[in-house]
């Protein structure tokens, strides 16, 4: 076999793992469908007469790469159901397929091509993104390789940023999928996540509006004066006493978590 | 068949005895000291712990403490036709920085094409031009790695084409060119054997032994248990007695070598898994026994 002989009987394989109709085809006619990918004649006869083989290939890829999203997102694996979940997985191998060398990454990467659709998709529950979102933000957490990060041992300053552990996570969701009600309650919800620096568990704290707006000021690495000026301008309040005092107990507390560090170095 | 020099160097002193592939499901077992004195070493897979923080770095390091570890790759995709990935191999160097000079393994496959992963061991073609390809990757690995490099025979379950060479001599092409070691799998020989229709044992006797760095050990089950033509590599079932005396046949041959018993499905609960270990040890142990008698030696 030569190199491009290699190359194509290669390359069919992989297309056979990935195309929609490759099943299909792949029953129908496979001598064809490996001419259309470029195979050697010879190389076609030998493999035709393992079709019942490349189709077992192609289950094991696909029910491995569905067994891990269903391991890491198991309630929303169960609203779609295995069929539909493993249409879904058809077309993602189609459209774009996992990139990642890591095992682990394939369910982010699935719902990085998912979720807009899903999002258009009348067919499945308005929750759904925001429920997969929420279980795949356990793993981003817990795999976090920042985090647990030694403080600044600076203390708060208004003309700083501020220092937070680096595996803290804000997200935002259109429904309360962090709570246990099925279905979840269409709520406006913010959660700032982190793993916990002694247990290394993963900790969720629902945040009031303005909490959020500041978390996600300072996250981005504003200083602390400009991070409150501008949740006030968010939330339309004036920075009142009230305001400074319930932000200023916010902020103590995460500094109790070891969740707030000091100020930035 | 010479012994390659860098692995003869470099990576001594190897531990020997049947050792088990370190699971995340029992991690923190093992961490917490349930199998001290019972496993001579871990295997890992690298990209399991690669870019990942939390518990499982200072767990690992702990463990490394107490036990060899040999390092066990599964996205090299040594038979893809893409330029290694320089990122993979730059993260994957720096991890195995504090694992010692050790070999680093990977599987004779591809895992995919155009940037696509398909996440599982694919076959390649047995050609002396493949062979060829896959052993300048294997050097390159090599290089790139700093460190020598293994190769491990895979379960196929199709022929990629017309072979031009059997599996046998398309290892030892490959071997030699490459000038690497081999993890010999012999769960994947008797697959292979079973599903293609070969003797195992003319098999094993057409490999250069004198490559095999390490062995691995599995257990298999039936594609279809109704129709039972075809078996899978699945990691999912104790080591069968076929496989017991392949792995015995060798290292009567080879004399001591680390052995791993794979366990990646139906995971049983670890005192399960170290009971299976330790049957293996005694096959290991009557093997290495029956090798000193043949020498004219005691048992």
């Amino acid at each position: 076999m030569t190199d491009d002989r290699e190359h194509a009987a290669i390359t069919a394989f992989a297309a056979a793992m990935c195309e929609p109709d490759a099943p299909a085809r792949i029953r129908d006619d496979l001598p064809t469908y490996l001419a259309e990918h470029g195979v050697d004649p010879a190389d076609r006869e030998i493999l035709a007469r393992h079709r019942e083989q490349l189709l077992v290939y192609r289950a094991m890829v696909h029910s491995r790469l569905r067994g891990v999203i269903a391991e890491y997102l198991p309630r929303t694996a169960a609203i779609l159901g295995k069929p539909r979940l493993q249409r879904e997985l058809t077309a993602f191998m189609a459209e774009r397929a996992p990139h990642s060398v890591y095992f682990r990454r394939v369910p982010g990467e699935f719902l990085a091509w998912a979720a807009p659709r899903w999002h258009l998709d009348d067919t499945l529950p308005a929750h759904l993104v925001d429920l997969a979102s929420h279980e795949l933000l356990d793993q981003e957490v817990h795999d976090s390789v920042a985090g647990g990060e030694a403080a600044s041992g600076l203390p708060l300053a208004l003309e700083r940023p501020v220092q937070l552990d680096g595996s803290v996570r804000l997200r935002r969701y259109a429904f309360a999928v962090q709570r246990s009600e099925d279905p979840p309650t269409r709520e406006s919800t913010a959660i700032l996540a982190y793993r916990d620096r002694e247990s290394l568990r993963l900790r969720l704290l629902e945040l009031t509006p303005r909490a959020a707006a500041l978390c996600a000021h300072l996250l981005a690495g504003a200083a602390l004066q400009t991070a409150l000026t501008d949740t006030c301008t968010d939330c339309g309040e004036v920075m009142s006493d009230e305001f400074l005092a319930a932000m200023a107990s916010f902020l103590a507390d995460l500094g109790d978590r070891g969740v707030l560090l000091g100020a930035a170095s | 068949m010479s012994v390659p020099s860098d692995l003869s160097l470099r990576s001594a002193p190897a531990p020997t005895g049947v050792g088990l592939g370190l699971r995340g499901s029992f991690m923190a077992e093992v961490d917490a000291g349930a199998a001290d004195g019972r496993v001579p070493f871990f295997e890992i897979s690298p990209e399991n712990h690669m870019h990942r923080g939390g518990a499982r770095p200072a767990r690992l390091a702990r463990i490394r403490e107490r036990f060899p570890v040999l390092t066990h790759g599964l996205s090299m995709s040594i038979g893809g036709l893409e330029p290694l990935d320089a990122d993979y191999f730059a993260t994957l160097r720096e991890f195995l920085a504090p694992f010692g000079d050790h070999w680093h393994s990977d599987h004779l496959c591809f895992c995919g094409v155009d940037g696509k992963q398909l996440h599982d061991l694919l076959p390649v073609p047995f050609t002396a031009a493949s062979a060829r390809r896959l052993a300048a990757r294997v050097r390159e690995a090599a290089d790139r790695l700093a460190r020598p490099m293994a190769v491990e025979n895979i379960s196929y379950y199709l022929p990629l084409g017309v072979p031009s060479v059997d599996e046998p001599e398309f290892i030892a092409e490959l071997l030699e060119r490459a000038d690497c070691g081999l993890v010999l799998d012999v769960n994947n020989v008797f697959v292979n054997a079973t599903n293609h229709g070969f003797d195992a044992r003319a098999w094993l006797a057409r490999i250069p032994l004198a490559r095999v760095v390490q062995l691995h050990v599995a257990g298999h089950e039936f594609w279809d248990d109704v129709e039972q033509t075809l078996i899978i590599d699945t990691h999912g079932a104790p080591v069968r007695t076929e496989v017991d005396e392949l792995l015995a046949w060798v290292i009567e041959r080879t004399g001591p070598l680390p052995v791993l018993l794979e366990r990646d499905n139906n995971i049983p609960a670890l005192p399960e898994l170290l009971a299976e270990r330790d049957r293996l040890q005694a096959v290991y142990d009557q093997a290495l026994a029956r090798r000193e008698l043949a020498a004219g030696g005691q048992p």
